[in-house]
């Protein structure tokens, strides 16, 4: 059997990193989750390069981007991916904090593949991510590896 | 006077006189036919209207009228030009017979049949006729065409020698109204021809002689009242002396005394009067030259100015000759020269100015900006100018612009804030509410009762903390987001904002009655936001009553549309009814009744922004009452 394919996520506050981690455990996915703390990271995970050189190869099911991040915002970061002919079809959600009209606008014209709001209820978040995790992990059909 | 209503009259009179001469015309051809002395000549002197004049009459006043409007179409324009020419050519071959001495053309075919006319009457078109037809039918075949001179000549030249013939029947004179012992021109002919010279001249009242007697300036004032004299004294005194003289009433050397006296007197008075107009005329320019606040120049093209106003002297504190005997360009500020010279050489060569705008240096030595409006007259090598003085002005348009640079830049802060707002203080109320729930969940056996209710507490007020910085970005966000205003159906607004707050009365049972509303003139997804607020409002505040009761209603009140929100709730003090738009100001406990005091000042501002007005009364236990006056939908009419 194949391994299953693993998600990413970008988030540089620990808190939020550990309910998101939280919330994906108790929604029952077993993809394995790899985690960085800012937009440089994401880059060099999704290129095996720097400190990722050595991860099994293949792309995350998702990127799970944070709009705020050191280095490298999620917008950088979204131009990076979806501006890199190898990287392009990764599919990235933004994962953010906000509803601000100029950040939603400026990923989808980036190509963003999906812009989910985190509720602030704990319930709500925890099913946010239950259903965002479901939907890429399991009933989305990855694009094929390049 | 009014140059357009002069025009209109002239070139009314131009197609009745086109329309009189046909007619004059068609019955002397009648009279011919009816053998009527009358109708052929008049009865004088035995001469009438040649039946190839008149079919030349008929054709130039046929022409006249096809084009009597102004600009004429152009399948108009042919057939008047074809018309003016068959003109042309009528009078052309009379005179051509004449002086080949033999009968050609019209008079031959015209009325052969009748060559000798009854009565006697001569029938054969005079001499001056036909050239006054050829000039005639000149005129009218180049009306609306470029050689403007000839056919204002043409036309003046057909009426000088109509003049002339009815001046010849005036004296009763024969040699005068007939060519060399020739035929005369037939009274009826000589009239039509002085009518149709005159209406050429008025169907164009833009053109040439027309335009120099209708226009409003000082000459054509002078020339109106001078003319009808310099034509009366003359004719008057021709026709008194031969007539005085034959009476006995003086001899010819009193006459001629008495003739010249009258006609100096008569000369000068009318010149005296037209000096007086004319200085009426100039004294009342004079006056508003003088009184004018803006600053008035002619200046010629040598770079100096031929005159000013006084404005200039109040202005900059120069005289007039300072002004004047220097060039101008001496005034300028050094950095404006080149783009002065550069705007006052583009007048020269014809150019209007509009909005240049320079410094000039006043006698103090400061600086005024000046702003130039002006038109040139290169033939008269003069340009006149109206200078204003903007200098305030530009100095309060500076300082708005100061001001909005501000504006946008607190915006701008602004925008930074709410930004931060709903990112950064959003995250730590998450993790607040996000450990506090997993506490419970994986810790609540340890933690006892107590410390559960604590948390509960916690959850309770990090919640509502996320609603209030839900409320206060849709609040600022109300504030900046653009208007788009349109009609607004208010009954479909209120039923759907109505649908969407029902659900929170939780089964409760609650009467509402909503009358059909008038449209207004608003933004409809932030007034759907204003009905959300009352309704939401009115819902809650009657939560403990047994019959509960929401009322909407609306009417035109003057120039507004008033819609009123009337609940049965708790109602409030109107003591305190100043508060109930601020944000954050609250009436009641948040323990009786949830809220956070965003909802009505969120109502106000929304309406604010649409140029209205809400207020409220209220009387405590008694209910609840919002009216919201906003703007009827444009094309809604006052009741």
């Amino acid at each position: 059997m194949k391994a299953l394919r693993r998600i990413l996520i970008a988030e540089d506050n620990a808190a939020d990193l550990e309910l998101t981690i939280e919330a994906l455990r108790q929604s029952r996915l077993v993809n394995p989750v790899d985690t960085v703390r800012d937009g440089v990271e994401v880059v060099d995970y999704l290129l095996r390069r720097g400190p990722w050189a050595d991860r099994p190869p293949g792309d995350p099911v998702v990127v799970l981007l944070d709009l705020k991040m050191p280095r490298m915002d999620g917008i950088e970061v979204l131009r990076a991916v979806k501006g890199d002919e190898r990287l392009r079809r990764i599919p990235v959600v933004m994962l953010t904090s906000s509803r601000q009209e100029t950040d939603l606008v400026r990923s989808y014209e980036l190509g963003v593949n999906a812009y989910v709001v985190k509720p602030v209820a704990f319930d709500e978040f925890l099913s946010a991510v239950r259903e965002l995790g479901t939907f890429w992990a399991l009933l989305n059909e990855s694009p094929p590896e390049s | 006077m009014d140059e357009d209503r002069t025009a209109v009259r002239l070139r009314g009179f131009a197609g009745v006189a086109g329309a009189v001469v046909v007619a004059l015309a068609v019955l002397a051809l009648a009279g011919w036919w009816l053998h009527s002395a009358v109708l052929m000549g008049w009865g004088r002197s035995g001469v009438a209207m040649n039946p190839a004049t008149s079919l030349a009459l008929v054709l130039a006043g046929a022409a006249l009228l096809a084009v009597r409007r102004e600009p004429a179409g152009p399948r108009a324009r042919g057939a008047a030009e074809t018309l003016a020419v068959l003109v042309v050519l009528l009078g052309l071959i009379r005179i051509l017979g004449y002086s080949l001495g033999v009968d050609v053309g019209p008079d031959a075919w015209a009325a052969g049949a009748r060559a000798a006319g009854p009565g006697g009457m001569v029938n054969r078109m005079a001499p001056n006729t036909a050239i006054a037809l050829a000039a005639l039918g000149t005129s009218v075949a180049l009306l609306d065409g470029r050689w403007a001179r000839t056919q204002q000549a043409a036309a003046l030249f057909t009426m000088l020698v109509a003049i002339t013939a009815l001046a010849g029947y005036a004296y009763r004179g024969n040699a005068l109204y007939g060519v060399r012992g020739f035929i005369p021109m037939a009274l009826n002919t000589a009239v039509a021809l002085l009518l149709l010279g005159a209406a050429v001249l008025a169907a164009r009242p833009g053109r040439g002689v027309t335009r120099l007697l209708v226009s409003p300036e000082a000459g054509s004032a002078v020339a109106r009242r001078v003319l009808p004299w310099a034509i009366a004294v003359p004719m008057f005194v021709g026709w008194l002396m031969p007539r005085g003289l034959r009476s006995g009433w003086f001899d010819i050397s009193l006459g001629t005394a008495l003739i010249v006296t009258l006609t100096v007197v008569a000369l000068v008075s009318v010149i005296w009067w037209a000096a007086r107009v004319v200085d009426q005329m100039s004294s009342e320019r004079r006056r508003f030259f003088d009184l004018s606040r803006d600053l008035l120049v002619v200046a010629g093209f040598d770079g100096k100015f031929l005159d000013v106003n006084p404005a200039w002297e109040r202005a900059l504190g120069w005289t007039r000759e300072e002004l004047t005997s220097r060039p101008f360009s001496e005034f300028v500020h050094p950095d404006d020269l080149t783009a002065t010279s550069q705007e006052y050489a583009a007048a020269n060569q014809g150019r209007d100015v509009t909005r240049f705008v320079n410094r000039y240096r006043t006698r103090a030595g400061e600086y005024r900006w000046l702003e130039w409006s002006a038109s040139v007259a290169v033939a008269d090598r003069a340009q006149y100018a109206v200078a204003r003085d903007v200098t305030e002005l530009r100095e309060i348009e500076r300082e708005l612009h100061e001001r909005v640079a501000q504006l946008h830049e607190t915006n701008q802060e602004l925008e930074a804030f709410s930004y931060s707002v709903s990112h950064d203080l959003r995250a730590p109320l998450r993790h607040m509410t996000g450990f506090a729930d997993l506490l419970v969940a994986r810790c609540g056996e340890q933690l006892g009762d107590e410390g559960r209710r604590w948390l509960a507490i916690i959850q309770d007020a990090t919640r509502r903390m996320g609603a209030l910085i839900d409320d206060l970005l849709n609040f600022s966000r109300i504030g900046r987001s653009a208007l788009t205003m349109k009609e607004v159906d208010l009954t479909t607004v209120v039923s759907e904002a109505w649908s969407n707050v029902r659900p929170e009365a939780n089964g409760r049972e609650v009467r509402f009655d909503l009358e059909p509303l008038p449209a207004v003139s608003g933004d409809p997804a932030l007034l759907r936001v204003v009905f959300d607020n009352l309704l939401h409002n009115a819902l809650k505040y009657t939560g403990g009553r047994s019959a509960a009761h929401i009322e909407v209603r609306g009417c035109r009140q003057n120039d507004d549309v008033v819609i009123t929100v009337t609940d049965n709730g708790v109602g409030f003090d109107m003591r305190h009814a100043h508060k109930l738009f601020g944000v954050f100001q609250r009436l009641h406990g948040s323990d009786q009744f949830e809220g956070n005091g965003i909802g009505l000042a969120t109502v106000r501002r929304v309406v604010a922004r649409h140029g209205g007005r809400v207020w409220a009364e209220a009387e405590p236990d008694r209910g609840a009452t919002f009216h919201l006056a906003l703007k009827p939908a444009a094309g809604a009419t006052s009741a």
